[in-house]
């Protein structure tokens, strides 16, 4: 270990590293103060948690915990689907239920009157068919100037003109 | 083939495991007797009270009693049971946070019915003002969970990093750099209480 690896040392202490990379560190440590007190510390830290000592759980809540298993296992358990028959029967379920509600929810078709009355051109629609103003070709930069005004002001206003006779 | 009753005080773990699996109450109370001591301590170091300790570790058993059929062997018994009072400490400790206050180490030294009932181990950490005592597991709730967790299972519980990386569920990799920063932190917490840097091997009492 060249450099200070301080993740290195924690392994080094709980021996945790294999033989080889063990003595680098080892070697490291007894070159370098700086991880030689960063172990130090790590020892101190360690034997603060070895000598906690709390008192161990007692007989009393020993019995409590048993009877509280036991209790457990004395109520009835809920009845468990075979399982993998039980998923297919309740993702199919799903599925119907979630398909159902769907197709409700759909719109209704629209009748063959109707059909037949969207089939005939509405008034703007004619008037795109028979939209007089000549568009540029595309990418033309030299088309006149007044033409290229009279196709967006004719196009403009056929827009607006559709635009006021929609139903509102 | 051990059956059901077929249990004993010298039957291993896994046959014990097995046994309560197939039905047999004894081998699992068998089971209890033999880890609940340890795991109370764990429980201890993770939780806030003597009586959230035992709620805790209640939970873990009656988890285990409820997944006897998930166990697959790939683990000890021990880390397996170790896995459950994490789960379930880290499920408890996400049910309480929004009602958790931000607490400072001072204010919990201020509050000591707050912590565990028994004194622990106390540090004496002389100042220039009075001794101050630690109370070293309220220094454990300081850390983040997953620390905590970390410090509980290597300090307290002496696993290996393989079983602690079982028991937790992450890669090896992840288990050393946590346990690294868990000790780093664990280690600024407890110089908190020697602000002159002394070292508290000389003030530690056993």
């Amino acid at each position: 270990m060249q450099t200070c690896d301080e993740c290195l040392l924690s392994a080094f202490a709980d021996n945790e590293l294999d033989a080889f990379t063990h003595q680098r560190v080892l070697t490291h440590v007894l070159a370098c103060p700086r991880c030689a007190a960063a172990l130090d510390d790590m020892e101190l830290a360690r034997e603060a948690a070895a000598s906690w000592a709390p008192k161990d759980i007692s007989p009393l809540e020993l019995a409590r915990l048993h009877r509280k298993i036991d209790s457990v296992a004395a109520a009835p358990q809920p009845q468990r689907m075979n399982g993998g028959l039980g998923a297919i029967g309740l993702i199919a379920a799903s599925i119907l239920v979630i398909s159902g509600t769907w197709l409700a929810a759909l719109p209704p078709e629209p009748s063959f009157t109707s059909r037949n009355t969207a089939s005939a051109p509405q008034p703007w629609e004619e008037m795109a068919i028979n939209l007089q103003v000549p568009l540029p070709p595309f990418g033309a930069d030299d088309w006149p100037e007044d033409r290229i005004r009279l196709a967006d002001a004719g196009f403009a206003s056929w827009m607006v003109g559709s635009l006021e006779r929609l139903p509102r | 083939m051990t059956g059901p009753e077929d249990v004993s005080t010298e039957s291993s773990d896994l046959e014990l495991l097995r046994a309560a699996g197939c039905g047999s109450s004894k081998a699992f109370h068998q089971l209890v007797d033999r880890h609940a001591p340890r795991l109370f301590r764990s429980a201890l170091a993770m939780t806030r009270s003597r009586a959230d300790a035992e709620d805790l570790l209640q939970e873990t058993f009656i988890g285990a009693f409820k997944g006897l059929k998930t166990f697959d062997g790939r683990s000890s018994v021990r880390t397996w049971l170790l896995s459950i009072l994490m789960r379930q400490a880290a499920k408890s400790w996400h049910r309480t946070r929004h009602s958790r206050s931000a607490r400072s180490i001072d204010a919990d030294l201020e509050d000591q019915g707050a912590l565990q009932e028994d004194s622990a181990m106390m540090i004496h950490c002389a100042s220039e003002s009075a001794d101050q005592r630690m109370d070293f597991a309220a220094v454990l709730q300081q850390l983040p969970l997953h620390y905590r967790e970390i410090i509980v299972l290597r300090e307290i519980q002496q696993m290996s990093y393989e079983e602690m990386a079982q028991a937790l569920q992450m890669p090896r990799g992840t288990v050393e750099s946590r346990v690294h920063r868990a000790r780093l932190l664990l280690r600024e917490y407890l110089r908190e209480y020697d602000p002159r840097g002394q070292s508290l091997r000389d003030t530690a009492t056993g």
